[in-house]
């Protein structure tokens, strides 16, 4: 119970970095229980059997990758949270606290703050999901007489599921903070971010291959299919993207060294202190990184997925039905929110990750760092995360695309540009702002209070 | 002639401005700093004057809350002190933002800290270089080699900070502290968090650079063994200076140091 205690203490002390936690879990909560009140109202009374397949199948597209993303995004910033926490955590183990009683009063935060954040998710929930629903009866893919229920189903799916992703975050990352000796995190900084676990490198790997097989059988066996073709090609942007995600901290060391040499002429200090900082704490790079990946991944797919299929229907003349629109707004809608999501865990990560290193900028400031060297080097790193989330979220993107392209075969419509240049720009305005913001409110704190004991 | 005629005495020669001191490597004239709004107001510094002479090392001392750090701070130009001027090599501290205070003293200030501040993602010996490629000054790296191998590292080059001892870390800060050939180094509670023994090697190894260098070290403790290692202590209380002692030994700046709590414990909290 003095524990619990504790977690609620802390809870009320660093209500910064809890912050982050919680917007990610509302967001994510909010897409999950919106889409799953779709099986609610499937199950509903006086509901045709078509209707509540249609229903059920739409629900179950978004569930299943919805559910990844999220636990994905809420796993990734209860990480960098908790790993900020090495020197409390240490302190704590210091006055006796064993790693299991560290590990129960990690959970417990996360845990509270996930059920505030999803309880606060219902009512946005319901809306939205209602909404959906009303664009599913006026494209006339539902009969109007269906009525919309939120119930059981989404509630457990998504509560269940937001406290599921935080929990299995938090215990690996008490894990980690539990393997770690206590002079080690008291002496400053000594989160292990070199190490990239085996697990991880196999489970993106499968990742990106079921990505690959994905996109193949969209070019081969299930050529034609029409929407799950569709569906297909989009799984095979978003197994690729997360594979490729996960397998971002091998690709960051890869290219970090070849950057660091063509820029090493112009960058001076602030390149010197940037790279280092990529090379040594890749993982928190990564943390910007990933969800470029999966925003620019999902977006750019699911947009240009979409414009070939309506160029192959207007070359094969076929025209679309109100059933195809509906189809594609309701695609839209999905992606729309998922990427959403992706962002908003994007400017969370930034915005956490630079606000918990002020007491590292405020060392390199007394060492003789100006705010200026400062701020540029925190711009290069955020320009090399965003831009290598960039390559890597297109290249999962174009999995996907060039399955679907070759599958509509004979279709080759030209390529616009547009959308694509509009993603780079919206991927690189939001990760700049949101972490030169950051860094600019860590940098306001005097230096000599800023290198002591960090409080965020 | 009683304790507080002497320290009145000692005050008028540590800030004797007749000594030609406007040529020393620091010099601090009438520094105040006041913390928190008028209504409540806390000084910290209530008008330092002294001088530090080039090659001298020099022990601040004083009881918690004496101004030592604060003086430290504000003489560094790691803080701004609310009045008064200091003068690094006769040239006066230009109190701008904090980018030009940076750009003064990165180049004539040297710093050890008690939390020995390396950063982690960093080599040892790119934590010696550091100060001076944020300079953009040219890095002599066979100098800052020579440098960790005169601290006792010559094997450590590569090892991050966290692969070291309290000790060998405090040792590299040293050597970072060294390496721009400052005008002046400061450190703060240096041996604040080693043991016994590398207290001793860190304190000799400052000792040594006052020596072999000429280097000018300015040191704020509240170890009298620590103190002993200096030239001469200047002794710190409610913002003053209250005394100074040359040639010190530990017992002597105890007594000086309980005298000063006495003092203080019979003027009652202020």
């Amino acid at each position: 119970m003095t524990l619990l205690g504790l977690a609620f203490n802390s809870l009320r002390f660093r209500r910064g970095s809890f912050t982050a936690t919680f917007v990610n879990v509302f967001l994510g909560a909010v897409v999950l229980m919106s889409f799953a009140s779709l099986f609610d109202t499937a199950s509903g009374v006086g509901v045709s059997p078509a209707d509540a397949s249609s229903l059920t199948t739409i629900a179950g597209a978004v569930g299943g990758w919805g559910l990844v993303i999220v636990g994905f995004g809420v796993a990734s910033t209860m990480n960098l949270s908790v790993r900020q926490r090495q020197a409390e955590l240490a302190l704590l183990k210091a006055t006796g606290a064993t790693p299991s009683q560290i590990g129960r009063m990690i959970i417990g935060e996360g845990v509270t703050v996930s059920i505030l954040a999803a309880g606060l998710g219902i009512v946005p929930a319901w809306l939205i999901g209602r909404a959906v629903l009303g664009a599913l009866t006026s494209t006339d893919q539902i009969a109007d007489d269906v009525a919309y229920r939120f119930g059981p189903l989404a509630l457990i799916a998504g509560l269940s599921m937001t406290l599921l992703a935080t929990v299995g975050a938090t215990a690996i990352t008490a894990r980690q903070a539990g393997q770690v000796s206590v002079r080690e995190t008291l002496s400053q900084a000594a989160t292990n971010d070199r190490s990239i676990g085996r697990g991880r490198i196999i489970a993106g790997s499968l990742l990106l291959v079921v990505g690959i097989a994905c996109s193949l059988t969209t070019a081969t066996v299930l050529k034609d299919e029409g929407f799950t073709t569709l569906s297909i090609a989009g799984q095979a942007c978003i197994a690729s993207a997360i594979g490729l995600a996960l397998l971002s901290p091998l690709a960051l060391r890869g290219l970090i060294r070849p950057v660091d040499l063509a820029t090493r002429s112009f960058t001076g200090a602030a390149g010197y202190l940037a790279t280092t900082t990529i090379r040594e704490h890749t993982r928190q790079t990564t943390t910007i990184t990933m969800p470029v990946i999966i925003l620019t991944g999902l977006a750019t797919g699911t947009i240009y997925i979409q414009k070939i299929q309506n160029a192959a229907n207007a070359a094969d003349g076929i025209t679309v039905s109100a059933d195809d629109k509906g189809v594609q707004t309701l695609n839209f809608i999905i992606v729309g929110m998922i990427a959403l999501f992706a962002a908003a865990v994007l400017i969370n990560n930034c915005v956490a990750s630079m606000l918990a290193r002020r007491q590292e900028f405020g060392v390199a400031r007394k060492l003789g760092a100006t705010p200026g060297q400062i701020l540029r080097a925190v711009t290069f790193e955020t320009i090399f995360a965003a831009a290598s989330g960039l390559a890597l979220g297109s290249i999962s993107a174009a999995i996907g695309i060039a399955g679907f392209r070759y599958g509509r075969a004979g279709s080759s419509p030209a390529i616009d540009a547009v959308p694509f240049l509009a993603i780079i720009i919206t991927v690189v305005i939001l990760t700049i702002t949101a972490s030169l913001s950051a860094a600019h409110r860590s940098l306001a704190v005097p230096m000599i209070q800023a290198a002591g004991t960090a409080r965020v | 002639m009683n304790a507080a005629q002497t320290d009145r005495m000692d005050i008028l020669t540590s800030s004797d401005l007749t000594r030609h001191a406007t040529q020393d490597p620091l010099r601090v004239v009438g520094l105040t700093k006041t913390y928190g709004p008028p209504s409540n107001r806390v000084t910290a510094l209530a008008g330092v004057t002294t001088s530090f002479a080039a090659g001298t090392f020099t022990a601040i001392m004083g009881p918690s809350g004496s101004g030592k750090t604060t003086l430290l701070q504000c003489a560094s130009g790691l803080d701004r002190p609310t009045g008064g001027t200091v003068h690094v090599d006769g040239r006066e501290f230009v109190q701008g933002g904090e980018a030009a205070a940076t750009r003064f003293r990165r180049t004539r200030i040297g710093f050890v800290f008690q939390q020995y501040n390396l950063l982690p993602t960093l080599t040892a010996l790119q934590n010696v270089t550091l100060p001076m490629r944020l300079a953009g000054r040219k890095v002599n790296r066979r100098q800052c080699m020579d440098l960790l191998d005169q601290v006792g590292l010559a094997g450590f080059a590569d090892r991050r900070p966290t692969e070291l001892s309290g000790g060998q870390q405090q040792r590299v800060a040293i050597a970072r502290a060294l390496a721009s050939r400052p005008s002046i180094v400061f450190a703060d509670e240096p041996t604040g968090a080693l043991d016994g023994t590398s207290a001793a090697e860190v304190l000799s190894l400052l000792r040594r650079a006052v020596d072999a260098y000429g280097q000018t070290m300015v040191m704020v403790t509240h170890d009298p063994i620590a103190a002993a290692v200096a030239d001469s202590v200047v002794f710190l209380a409610d913002g003053r200076i209250v005394g100074t002692m040359r040639d010190p030994s530990a017992a002597a700046v105890s007594e000086q140091m309980l005298r000063l709590d006495l003092a203080r414990r019979n003027d009652g909290p202020r």
